[in-house]
C-alpha cells in the first residue's frame, strides 16, 4: 500500500512516541509536544546526542567515525531507556512505532522501546551494532538506526526493569495469519538476543504481529472502550489523532477512546470511517490532524474529515486544527495541548490494566487481523 | 463553578415534601428548571405545580432512591430531556425512632438504604454526568445528627454521619475535576413532616422540638451553595461550635445531649409501633406545622468572634476535664 509518508524532518517519530509513553508513566502530560530533544534543553540530553543536535543546527561538520556513530546510536538507546521511571514492570514492549501502541503501553503501565529510530547526524555507511540507512527523502542530518542486536542500553534496562517472571512483548509487522516473518519485522538477530535474554532471566516472550502499525488502532480503541465501561464510565468520546500526536494522560482525563491515524491520508480516513461504522455511535468525536508544509498526494479534502466528524451523535469537532489552513495547517500540532484541555470532561487516570485482562482481550486478536504468539517461556497472562 | 440559578437545571430527590419541596420551590422562583424525584407521584405533581406557579419549569419522575436502577433512570431521563444537569440535590430521607436493639432490623436497614444508599445512588448517577460536563454541584443534605449522636435515632444518626463522611470522601475523589463540587448541608431542627411520618418503635409519641427552622431557610442555604459552593454549611444551629465543644469535652457534650434528648424528645402519651413512611410514602408538604419558628439568623457562617470566644472558654474546661481524667486513672 502506497501511503505517502510525510517528511519527519526536525523530529523523530519514535523519540516523540517514546516521550509520550515515558511522560505518562511518570504521571505527566506530554509537554512541549512539538519539540524533539533539542539544544533548548541541553542538560537533559547525553553529551553525544547534544553534540549531534548542535552540529545539525549549526550546520557544522561532525566527527563521522564509525566508533562515534555507534556510540551515538547507543547513547540514544540509553537516553530512551533512561526516560522511563526506574521501577519494575510486569512487561516491556519492544517493537514498531505506533501511536496506538503508545496508548496500549499507557493502559498496561509498561514501557516501550523502539526497534528503529532516527538519529540526528550525518550518515555513516555501516555500524557493527546497528544498521544505518539513509533514505533519499531524509535530510542529510538524520539517519535511521535499526537494531540487529540487543543494545547494551536496552539489555541493561530489561535487566533492571523487568519483574521476575515478566514478559517481553515484541510488536512487529508480520504477515497475518502468522507466517513467521516479513520485511519490516524486527531483526532476527535482535529477536535471538531477546530470546536468549529471556531464557537466562526466566522471562516470557510474546510476539504480537500486525499487518501495519495502524492495525493496532481498532484493538486499542475497543480495549479502552471496554475498560471505561468496566470502570462505570460510558465511553462517549472518540479522540482520533494522527502520527506523533499522542498524549495518554489527557486521553484518560477527558475519558476518550483513542484512535490513532498513521497519516492524514485517504486510507487513514477510510480506516477511521470503517471503525465508526462498525461500532455504536459515539456522542462526541474529536479529531487532530497533524499536517505537513507540503501535503502529500493522498491528503483528502477537509470535507472528508467533516463527514467523519458527522458520525458523532451529538458533536464532532477538530482539536487544534484550523480548517481554513488545511491541509497545510502546520501549527495544529502546537495547538493540540491547549485545545484538548478545553474539552470540558474530566475523568481520573486509572491504575494500569492487568496483563491478564489484556490477555483476555487478545483472544479476539484475529478479529483485528493480529496474531499473538507466545515464543518462549511461560506466559501466564495469555493462558 | 458558580451557577447562575436562572439557567440552572437541578435534580432534587425527596422533592415531594419538606426541605426538598421547599428547595424546588425556591429554585423555581429564581427561574431554574427543576426535576423533582420522590415516591409519591401525586405529591410530586402538586410540588411541580407550585414550582410552575412561581415561574419555574418543573418535571416529575417518581423514584425510590433506595433502588439504584430507579435513580439512574431519573438521571438518564433528566439528562435526555434537558441536555445537562447543573446540580443534583440528594435530599430524600426517612427517620426511625427506637433503640438499636429493639427496632426491626429491616427498619434500620431501610433507613440506611434510603438516607445513605439513596445518597450514594444519587452521587453515582450524577458524578458521571458532571465528569462528562466537566462541572456540576452535588448537594447532600445531611443533618446536625451528622455531628452528634441520639439515643433514640441511631439509624438516622448513623446514616447522616455516613452521608457526611461520604461527601468528604467524594470531595477528595473529585479533586481531579476542579469544576465539580460536593457540598454537605447540616440542618438542625427543621419544621417538616419528617417527624410526623417517622417510624417509631419507642412506645411513646414523639415530641417535636420546641423551636424549629422553616424549610425555606435550608432551601436558601442550598441555593447559596449553588452560587458559591462550600464544603459544609450548617443551618439553624452553631454546628461548628458544637463540634469544637465536642472536640474539647466529648464526654460532657455527649452526656448533655443525651439528657436533653431524653427529657424533651417524647410526649407522655403512648404510641403504637409504626413503620411510618419507611415503606410507603406519606402525604407531602413543606411544613410539618409544628414548633415555634426559631431565630433565622444563626445559619451558615458562625461569627468568628463566637468561635474564638468558645475556643478560649473551651480550652481551660478541656484542660480541667483532662486533669480530672488523669487523676482518675
Amino acid at each position: 500500500m502506497a501511503e505517502s509518508r510525510p517528511s519527519a524532518a526536525g523530529f523523530d517519530q519514535a523519540a516523540l512516541m517514546l516521550r509520550a509513553t515515558a511522560a505518562f508513566l511518570h504521571g505527566k502530560s506530554v509537554t512541549r509536544l512539538a519539540r524533539p530533544p533539542s539544544p533548548s534543553a541541553p542538560r537533559l540530553l547525553p553529551r553525544l546526542i547534544r553534540q549531534k543536535v548542535l552540529a545539525r543546527d549549526d550546520g557544522a561538520g561532525v566527527d563521522e567515525s564509525q566508533a562515534l556513530a555507534e556510540a551515538d546510536a547507543e547513547a540514544v538507546a540509553q537516553w530512551m531507556a533512561a526516560s522511563y521511571p526506574r521501577r519494575r514492570y510486569p512487561a516491556i514492549v519492544l517493537g514498531l512505532s505506533s501511536g496506538a501502541l503508545v496508548h496500549l503501553c499507557a493502559a498496561l503501565g509498561v514501557p516501550w522501546l523502539p526497534e528503529t529510530y532516527q538519529v540526528p547526524m550525518r550518515p555513516v555507511p555501516r555500524l557493527s551494532g546497528a544498521a544505518a540507512d539513509q533514505p533519499a527523502t531524509r535530510p542529510a542530518t538524520h539517519f535511521r538506526v535499526t537494531w540487529h542486536r540487543l543494545s547494551r542500553a536496552y539489555k541493561a534496562f530489561l535487566s533492571r526493569s523487568l519483574l521476575s517472571g515478566g514478559s517481553i512483548l515484541v510488536v512487529e509487522k508480520g504477515v497475518i495469519p502468522a507466517v513467521p516473518r516479513q520485511d519490516g519485522g524486527i531483526d532476527p538477530g535482535l529477536l535471538d538476543d531477546l530470546l536468549d535474554f529471556a531464557r537466562r532471566r526466566g522471562a516470557g516472550v510474546v510476539r504480537l504481529a500486525v499487518g501495519e502499525p495502524k492495525d493496532l488502532s481498532p484493538l486499542v480503541a475497543d480495549l479502552y472502550g471496554w475498560w471505561y465501561r468496566r470502570r462505570g464510565i460510558i465511553a462517549r468520546r472518540l479522540l482520533a489523532t494522527s502520527l506523533i500526536v499522542t498524549d495518554p494522560l489527557w486521553t484518560f482525563r477527558i475519558g476518550a477512546v483513542p484512535f490513532w491515524l498513521e497519516f492524514v491520508t485517504e486510507p487513514s480516513a477510510a480506516g477511521l470511517e470503517r471503525y465508526l461504522e462498525m461500532r455504536p455511535p459515539f456522542d462526541y468525536i474529536n479529531l487532530c490532524l497533524f499536517q505537513q508544509e507540503r501535503p502529500g498526494a493522498e491528503v483528502p479534502p477537509i470535507e472528508r474529515w467533516h463527514a467523519i466528524l458527522a458520525h458523532a451523535k451529538r458533536r464532532g469537532d477538530f482539536v487544534g486544527v484550523d480548517a481554513a489552513s488545511y491541509p497545510a495547517d502546520v501549527s495544529s500540532f502546537g495547538r493540540y495541548q491547549a485545545a484538548v484541555k478545553r474539552i470540558p470532561a474530566r475523568y481520573p487516570v486509572p491504575a494500569p490494566l492487568l496483563l491478564e485482562e489484556f490477555g483476555g482481550f487478545l483472544r479476539y486478536a484475529e478479529r483485528y487481523h493480529l496474531a499473538v504468539e507466545p515464543m518462549d517461556g511461560r506466559v501466564r497472562w495469555l493462558e | 463553578m458558580a451557577t447562575d440559578i436562572r439557567d440552572c437545571v437541578a435534580v432534587i430527590t425527596g422533592a415531594s415534601s419538606g426541605i426538598g419541596r421547599a428547595t424546588a420551590q425556591a429554585l423555581a422562583r429564581r427561574g431554574a428548571e427543576v426535576v423533582l424525584g420522590a415516591r409519591n407521584l401525586g405529591d410530586l405533581e402538586a410540588a411541580a405545580e407550585e414550582c410552575r406557579q412561581v415561574g419555574g419549569r418543573a418535571h416529575v419522575i417518581p423514584v425510590d432512591v433506595a433502588d439504584e436502577g430507579q435513580v439512574r433512570e431519573l438521571a438518564d431521563r433528566a439528562l435526555s430531556t434537558l441536555g445537562r444537569i447543573d446540580a443534583w440535590i440528594n435530599d430524600a430521607g426517612v427517620l426511625l425512632y427506637g433503640r438499636a436493639e429493639e427496632v426491626p432490623i429491616e427498619a434500620f436497614r431501610r433507613v440506611i438504604d434510603v438516607n445513605l444508599m439513596g445518597t450514594v445512588h444519587g452521587a453515582r448517577a450524577a458524578i458521571p454526568i458532571f465528569r462528562e460536563q466537566g462541572e456540576g454541584i452535588l448537594v447532600n443534605v445531611a443533618s446536625l445528627a451528622g455531628c452528634i449522636g441520639d439515643p433514640f435515632a441511631s439509624a438516622y444518626v448513623a446514616s447522616k454521619w455516613a452521608v457526611r463522611g461520604l461527601s468528604e470522601s467524594l470531595r477528595m475523589e473529585l479533586a481531579d475535576a476542579p469544576g465539580i463540587h460536593v457540598c454537605t448541608v447540616l440542618p438542625a431542627y427543621v419544621d417538616t413532616p419528617l417527624f410526623q411520618h417517622s417510624a417509631n418503635y419507642t412506645g411513646r409519641a414523639v415530641q417535636p422540638a420546641a423551636t424549629a427552622h422553616p424549610a425555606g431557610e435550608v432551601a436558601e442555604a442550598v441555593l447559596s451553595l449553588l452560587v458559591r459552593p462550600q464544603r459544609e454549611i450548617f443551618v439553624g444551629a452553631n454546628g461548628r461550635l458544637l463540634e469544637l465543644a465536642k472536640a474539647v469535652m466529648p464526654t460532657m457534650v455527649e452526656e448533655r445531649a443525651r439528657r436533653r434528648l431524653e427529657e424533651r424528645k417524647f410526649q407522655d402519651r403512648s404510641a403504637a409501633a409504626s413503620p411510618g413512611n419507611l415503606y410507603s410514602p406519606a402525604p407531602g408538604a413543606i411544613s410539618g406545622g409544628w414548633g415555634r419558628r426559631a431565630a433565622a439568623s444563626r445559619r451558615r457562617r458562625v461569627p468568628v468572634g463566637a468561635i474564638t470566644a468558645a475556643a478560649l472558654a473551651a480550652i481551660p474546661l478541656g484542660l480541667l476535664a483532662w486533669r480530672q481524667a488523669q487523676g482518675r486513672t
